[in-house]
């Protein structure tokens, strides 16, 4: 029954992605009347945070709307000039790593740990400097609270400093379709073909 | 550990291509690194792990394998001398932590346990390994978890492993330490016994015994006073029914290690000398050696036969280490004595320095004489009457008179002359109760003095019953041994 | 909450439990300290606004109170992403206590995730480590008794007891001079962000950051080199993950805005 629901849901989400700047209610599948109850998140599965996301540009979303297909995630904040770069970069090498029919099925989710200055407009120029078409890619801003609860679920470790700039810990990770995490890469100098192979893999 | 006939031969066949140190290409030709001998070969094994003072047995493999090594951290209170109670943390639930032994060139997967009881988190860094950290970055577990990682063992050799977690000389003052054995690929020679020792320093609040469960002191660790320098963990962990045993004739090779944190060992065994010391634990070795440096955070391979019988003693020979603060223990050899090699106590002879009322050259000249068998009446005599003076003229006068009312006299004594094994038996085993010496009751003490030999006893009664107006023959060593073997010593007196 | 800090400590403690509550938790004014981790490279000092924390540990009966209102937070209910499998071990059931675990006894085998949930339903949040820090420097007539080698020994005698003992009830040791009891010698404790003291799983590589694996100033390293209490408190807190739970791990609740 499951397996009959994901290109349903797949199809709910695509949709809903494709309208930029509409609100995303918190579980889009309850407007799609044809669809049944969505199966309960799994115990490991990153949509049971309750976090919120502010796009870039502005729109609104719950992080478990990413719920149906695979999400690449990572944390980051815009001014910081060593290694953000670099997993950005690495980010890009992983989306031009699948084909463009694949590219779209997946989310790029980058969420900054600078709730302060990191605000939706930065992000959007942030994005639009960094060649960062969204959709794939989500550029994302989240409240402070939010921040430390999705990088305490995804291992990533952080401090402020005192000059407003971040120490943190850089991880990109896999979340298949119900969020749950299935691979992670810390390679960011070369392509991890194994990372893009597990990403593929979530699409089938 | 099933294999399959195909996966022998090819290992059989590799073996006979690889020589048995290698340094040969690998076989898909990328550049060669000193002791990769390629994939891990066969079914994955686990690694027996023993607890000091054992040792695993020899791998015995002629092949490259994943070797699967499970190990449990816990924290365990134990005695750490008679009494006193100390808080440890362990690899394996002993210190030093359990021994792994594998080959060069495994492939070793490792897991490292955290008990949930744990306190502390922990990790380790074998020496062994080539990466960062030794593995400490990897393996790094918070109680109740369990982390792994896989690393290739590279370089033979004696290797410490310890906790590396902040503060890393804490975790090591508190015995988290061991040793990795990774045998060169052809293995080692065999021997009779292999033991595992290892030397560390521990700091506790309290004075070196007092009793109790004595808590760990960092400011006397910072200032590298040590109250207590042990091997294998506990005063008592190789005494008595716990020290190490080894046959006469028998080989025996110690796997010993130092796990600081602070002190560098002295590491010496009293009555033996070691054969060959594969100094620093590497690849050569050296001979005829007395006492070896072990550092701290080293080991050190040495080989030795046991020839003759009795308890060697393990020693750091900084010897307040020893005596003072427990760094000590026993290997008995049992077995036949070998007089050539070592003849226990020849003679054991007073020794009057410059106190000496007349030159010994008597009693060296009787010695002498006695040796070569032709001993005279004459030469006793005068040996005889160097050592009366110096021992029993004290009490008998040296003329012989005795002390009126106190002690029996010699000259001229018909209960002396009576009997010669009775004089024997009570020079030997002393006498106490009344006498009747020439018509008077003595009632006294007389001393055993059994201290003096066979030789000085014969001597000396030679002299006494020759002398003052007594006349008889030569009395003879064999007389004294012969009464000395049939009557017992009484309590207390020398043998 | 720009009342002023006390204030705002007011309205917040009105907001739950009243006057028995309030009782419970202790005024910890504003104030300056080195922390042992420095903030930044020529930061040595630290500003700590006022807020209220906790006097005691959260006990077994407070927490099973919690549960009972919010069953996605008992044992075998919550997920696998926000507790681990030995989530409230200790307990008979999932509103249970049982033999193992006194009332009054600090609660442990909790993770991160549920001892946030307590003190938001409670109010407030967990401490920063700053602010646990700040107020555990201090013991019975000092503010910061760190450099006393006494206190340090005191503390260090609490890790070298094994594990296996039954811990001890909560408010049993001496209160400090903010009020604030059992911050030394009973458990170990969650703080908001655990995760940014940036240790390294291996010590010894304090001053030879990986650049590519921490961005910024890569680990921080201790500024005080011999508090190896507050070392050893830094190294088990870097070694979990928000979801772990342990045997002598709990947490207590502070209350005021976030710093």
């Amino acid at each position: 029954m499951r397996i009959a629901m994901r290109p349903a849901l797949a199809l709910g989400v695509a949709l809903a992605a494709a309208l930029a700047g509409a609100a995303e209610p918190a579980h889009v599948h309850e407007h799609e009347h044809a669809t049944p109850a969505p199966a309960p998140l799994p115990g490991g599965s990153l949509y049971q945070l309750g976090v919120a996301l502010d796009a870039a540009g502005g729109s609104s979303l719950a992080l478990d709307s990413l719920r149906g297909g695979p999400v690449v995630v990572t944390m980051f904040y815009s001014s910081c000039t060593t290694v953000c770069p670099m997993l950005t970069l690495a980010m890009q090498h992983i989306a031009a790593g699948l084909e463009p029919a694949e590219r779209e099925r997946v989310r790029f989710l980058m969420v900054s740990l600078d709730a302060a200055r990191d605000t939706p407009a930065r992000l959007a120029e942030f994005a639009a400097e960094h060649h960062l078409p969204q959709p794939p890619f989500l550029v994302a801003h989240a409240a402070a609270a939010d921040v430390r609860t999705l990088a305490a679920a995804l291992g990533i470790r952080y401090r402020q400093l005192p000059d407003g700039s971040f120490s943190h810990s850089s991880l990109i990770t896999l979340l298949d379709r119900d969020g749950v995490a299935t691979a992670r890469t810390q390679v960011l100098a070369a392509e991890d073909p194994g990372f893009v192979a597990s990403v593929r893999a979530q699409l089938r | 550990m099933m294999r399959t006939v195909p996966s022998l031969l090819l290992a059989a066949l590799l073996a006979a291509a690889l020589p048995a140190v290698a340094a040969e290409p690998a076989a898909d030709g990328a550049a060669s690194v000193h002791g990769d001998f390629g994939p891990p070969m066969g079914a994955p094994i686990h690694a027996v792990l023993t607890s000091p003072p054992n040792v695993p047995p020899p791998v015995h493999r002629f092949y490259p394998a994943k070797v699967i090594v499970d190990l449990e951290v816990r924290e365990v209170e134990k005695e750490i001398s008679e009494g006193v109670r100390y808080t440890f943390w362990t690899f394996g639930g002993t210190v030093p932590g359990s021994f792994i032994r594998v080959r060069q060139g495994d492939t070793v997967e490792f897991h490292l346990k955290n008990h949930p009881d744990s306190k502390m988190p922990h990790n380790i860094d074998l020496h062994g390994v080539t990466g960062p950290g030794g593995g400490a970055a990897s393996s790094f577990t918070a109680p109740g978890h369990e982390s792994q990682f896989t690393f290739k063992a590279l370089n033979q050799g004696i290797y410490v492993y310890h906790c590396a977690t902040a503060p890393v000389g804490m975790h090591v003052a508190n015995g988290m330490y061991g040793l990795i054995l990774v045998e060169p690929p052809e293995g080692f020679t065999p021997v009779d016994h292999e033991y595992y020792v290892m030397q560390g320093d521990f700091y506790t609040v309290g004075k070196y015994r007092e009793k109790g469960l004595q808590p760990f002191d960092m400011q006397r660790a910072i200032d590298e006073r040590p109250t207590y320098v042990l091997f294998n963990g506990s005063e008592g962990s190789l005494i008595g029914d716990k020290a190490l045993k080894v046959k006469v004739g028998e080989t025996v090779r110690l796997f010993v290690g130092n796990g600081g944190p602070n002190l560098v060992s002295s590491f010496h065994v009293i009555g033996a000398i070691f054969d060959k010391v594969w100094f620093e634990g590497g690849t050569h070795f050296q001979e005829n050696v007395q006492t070896t440096l072990i550092p701290a955070g080293g080991a050190a391979i040495m080989e030795f036969h046991a020839q003759v019988p009795g308890s060697y003693v393990l020693v750091d020979h900084a010897l307040f280490r020893a005596f003072n603060k427990g760094a000590l223990g026993i290997l008995k050899v049992d077995g036949p004595e070998n007089k050539a090699i070592y003849s226990g106590k020849e003679v054991d002879s007073v020794y009057l320095g410059d106190k000496a009322v007349s030159d010994q050259k008597a009693v060296a000249a009787a010695t002498t004489a006695a040796a070569h068998g032709k001993l005279t009446q004459a030469e006793q005599i005068r040996a005889g009457e160097t050592l009366f003076a110096g021992t029993c003229s004290v009490c008998h006068q040296p003329t012989g008179e005795g002390l009126e009312g106190v002690f029996p006299p010699l000259a001229k004594s018909d209960f002396l002359m009576a009997d010669l094994k009775r004089a024997i038996t009570i020079v030997l085993n002393g006498l106490t109760g009344p006498v009747v010496v020439n018509g008077k009751t003595f009632n006294s003490v007389m001393p055993p003095m059994s201290q003096l030999n066979d030789d000085e006893i014969a001597n000396i009664l030679t002299y006494v019953r020759n002398s003052w107006g007594n006349q008889d023959a030569q009395v003879s060593a064999a007389e004294v041994a012969e009464i000395r073997k049939s009557t017992k010593r009484p309590a207390g007196a020398a043998h | 909450m720009r009342a002023g800090p006390s204030l705002a400590l007011c309205a917040l403690l009105a907001v739950h439990g009243g006057a028995a509550a309030a009782a419970e938790r202790a005024p910890v004014p504003g104030g300056e300290f080195t922390p042992v981790v420095a903030p930044g490279k020529d930061v040595k000092r630290v500003a700590v606004a006022a807020f209220a924390l906790d006097r005691r540990p959260v006990t077994n009966a407070e927490f099973l109170a919690f549960v009972r209102e919010r069953p996605a937070w008992r044992k075998g209910a919550a997920p696998a992403l926000l507790a681990d499998g030995q989530y409230l071990r200790h307990w008979a059931g999932p509103a249970e206590l049982g033999a193992g675990a006194g009332p009054e006894q600090p609660v442990t085998h909790v993770s991160w995730f549920a001892a946030r949930a307590y003190c938001a339903a409670a109010g407030g949040r967990l401490p920063t480590w700053y602010e646990w820090e700040y107020v555990a420097a201090a013991d019975e007539t000092r503010a910061d008794a760190r450099q006393d080698p006494a206190f340090r020994e005191r503390i260090l005698a609490w890790y070298a007891l094994p594990s296996g003992r039954p811990l001890p009830p909560v408010g049993k040791t001496p209160a400090n001079v903010y009020g604030v009891q059992d911050l030394h010698g009973v458990i170990w404790e969650w703080v908001e962000d655990f995760g940014g003291l940036m240790v390294s799983g291996d010590s010894r590589t304090q001053g030879d950051p990986d650049k590519l694996q921490f961005c910024g100033a890569g680990a921080l390293s201790a500024e005080i080199r011999d508090d190896y209490p507050i070392l050893m408190r830094i190294a088990l807190l870097s070694s979990l993950e928000a979801n772990f739970t342990t045997a002598n791990l709990g947490f207590r609740c502070a209350y005021g805005a976030p710093p």
